[in-house]
């Protein structure tokens, strides 16, 4: 078990360096003069301002521009390893700090959605399996396949479009208290649902042909026995798989709904550094998106091991 | 509540699988209609999908105009039909261009096995670890906006899942019997992956490939919707929706539409994916029906 979690942890360790690696390959091909940029914006605060050759020399050496690419990668990498993430080209302040600011808003909202999602889902989910092919099963399935196609970001303007704007109910964008929370939740976690519904659905009625049910049933267990007892805890070990694979959705997700609602958290970040061309803010949000989803999939793996003994963790 | 627990028979079956072919049916009809907007939209509106009519700005839906127009005048309705084409054509490059890179790289890491299935496999576990509209987020921010990067970008990182599928294809057929047969006639590698193997990849290919065709539809969407796919005044989808988003309290139609479409079309990829699943894999079928 030990062995496994050490495993599990150098991979997820591997990942978030490999991913800072590419990342910054990639961003180095963004073009433009990087030490004007760095001059104008975190010094000067100016961006008319036109930098003597001196102070790009001055520049390069600092940040150390002239070196090859795999030299600027290790001096970030060192630096990030003692918390320094570098400077925002926008708004001259830490990357780190501002990120730290940010990262509350994001999760608060990915928890939120998560959550609600759960609540709809499994309950559903089982009782689509249990009732299977009634009307129930039919509408729960129906709308699964319609929420699967539906664009997340088309959901969050027909909410705002209802909610906000017709009838005035809740805020139309912003953060603050619970009802800035819930059309922001609400258009997050709807794909998700979805698939949840879908995948305990057919979990739960796999579960169910298994021979120990049958044997179950010729005990004379109750039906809500056998559900609770024999069948869930069998049937959860995929569904919390997926949620575990669901959270790049959703972290994909925020990124759109927190441009939507203007919800201030690290997606929205990510997507105005890319449209300011922010380096080191886009490298700082991508390794942390990076850090959170590798984290939470480690998770998921070694839960496993508490819900299903039956794995074997030297095959894997 | 005991006969609840009942194991179902065929015939309790048979209306799930009539709505389901039923469902394929109408995913076809769909996509015969959107391939006919995309290839005569020029006859099928009057209105020009570009052109700026500011004496017509954000005019609610009417007989002249069904879906309104939007902040510049133009006809929603004939750029919802001309975005038919970019939404289309993009997302079958996408597919396409992650097909080959996919099976390619999928065969060559179940053909050969060795270090080379280990470092591909590592690069395929890499890409899986992180959401992949992060991952064309980086690419689109360090090759620029513009349709085309983000077209090149989800085409570099769809090719995973195909490339997961045919390497377990390629390493279960590769062991058959007929396949050493063929090795003991002497026949070259290429001709035995491209003739024996390759064929035998098709059917599960397929079906992966349709419903990534709606998967992909709702990337571009999403990207252009960010912004930083297709730029105006090019007509796309999501762009429409981001293009429409500050309008939203005076023309809701500019942005409603677009989006509707988007959801028919992957709606429609779905439905004739998932019967494609149920008529190529006989043994998920069978399963179902056990």
């Amino acid at each position: 078990m030990l062995e496994y979690i050490a495993k599990r942890t150098a991979i997820a360790v591997f990942v978030v360096f490999a991913t800072s690696a590419l990342t910054f390959l990639l961003l180095s091909l963004i073009p433009g003069d990087t030490a004007v940029m760095i001059i104008q914006r975190v010094f000067v605060g100016d961006v008319t301002y036109n930098p003597s050759k001196m102070e790009i020399e001055a520049a390069e050496q600092i940040f150390q521009l002239g070196n090859p690419m795999w030299m600027q990668y290790i001096h970030w990498l060192s630096n990030a390893l003692h918390g320094d993430f570098g400077t925002s080209y926008i708004s001259g302040r830490g990357v780190l700090g501002e990120i730290l600011v940010r990262l509350p808003a994001t999760v608060e909202l990915a928890i939120a959605a998560t959550i609600l999602s759960l609540l709809v889902a499994i309950p559903l989910g089982v009782i689509s399996a249990v009732r299977q092919n009634s009307k129930v099963d039919y509408s729960s399935m129906a709308l699964a396949t319609f929420f699967i196609s539906m664009p997340n970001f088309w959901l969050g303007l027909v909410l705002i479009l209802i909610f906000s704007l017709h009838f005035d109910l809740l805020p139309v964008a912003g953060y603050g208290g619970i009802d800035h929370l819930i059309l922001p939740t609400i258009t997050l976690c709807a794909g998700m649902m979805a698939v949840t519904v879908r995948l305990t659905r057919s979990s739960v009625l796999e579960v169910l042909r298994l021979d120990y049910i049958t044997t179950a049933k010729a005990k004379g267990l109750g039906d809500g026995r056998i559900l609770y007892r024999h069948v869930l805890k069998n049937a959860m070990i995929p569904v919390i798989t997926i949620v575990g694979l669901q959270l790049g959705y959703l972290l994909g997700g925020t990124v759109i709904v927190e441009t939507i609602f203007a919800w201030p958290g690290i997606g929205k970040l990510l997507i105005d550094s890319i449209n300011a061309r922010d380096i080191p803010m886009i490298q700082g949000c991508v390794v942390f998106i990076a850090i959170i989803f590798s984290l939470v999939n480690m998770l998921v793996d070694i839960s496993y091991y508490f819900l299903d003994p039956r794995i074997k963790y030297e095959e894997v | 509540m005991a006969h609840r627990f009942k194991q179902s028979n065929l015939s309790e079956k048979l209306p799930l699988h009539l709505l389901k072919y039923k469902s394929t049916a109408i995913g076809l009809m769909l996509i015969v209609v959107l391939a006919f907007l995309a290839i005569f939209a020029p006859y099928l509106t009057p209105y020009d999908p570009i052109e700026v009519d500011l004496y017509n700005n954000i005019q609610s839906p009417s007989w002249e105009h069904p879906f309104g127009t939007d902040n510049l005048g133009r006809d929603v309705l004939t750029r919802v039909i001309y975005a038919t084409r970019i939404d289309i054509l993009a997302s079958i490059f996408i597919v396409g261009i992650s097909m080959i890179i996919g099976i390619s790289i999928g065969i060559l890491a179940g053909y050969y096995g060795g270090v080379i299935d280990k470092v591909l496999v590592g690069m395929m576990d890499t890409f899986l670890a992180l959401p992949e509209i992060i991952l064309a987020l980086v690419l689109v921010g360090a090759l620029g906006p513009g349709l085309f990067n983000v077209t090149l970008a989800l085409s570099m990182l769809g090719w995973v899942k195909y490339a997961r599928v045919s390497r377990g294809l390629a390493l279960s057929i590769k062991e058959k019997e007929f396949i050493e047969a063929i090795k003991a006639v002497g026949v070259s590698d290429f001709y035995l992956v491209t003739h024996h193997i390759m064929p035998n990849t098709i059917a599960p290919i397929s079906t992966l490939a349709v419903l990534s065709l709606g998967h992909a539809i709702l990337s571009l969407a999403a990207l252009g919707f960010l912004g930083l796919g297709a730029q105006p005044p090019m007509p796309e989808w999501g762009a429409m929706l981001n293009e429409g988003r500050i309008f939203l309290r005076v023309g809701w139609w500019i942005s409603i539409f677009p989006g509707l479409m988007i959801m028919i079309t992957v709606l429609a990829f779905n439905f004739i994916g998932d019967g494609l699943r149920d008529v190529l894999d006989p043994r998920l079928k069978l399963r179902e029906r056990q």
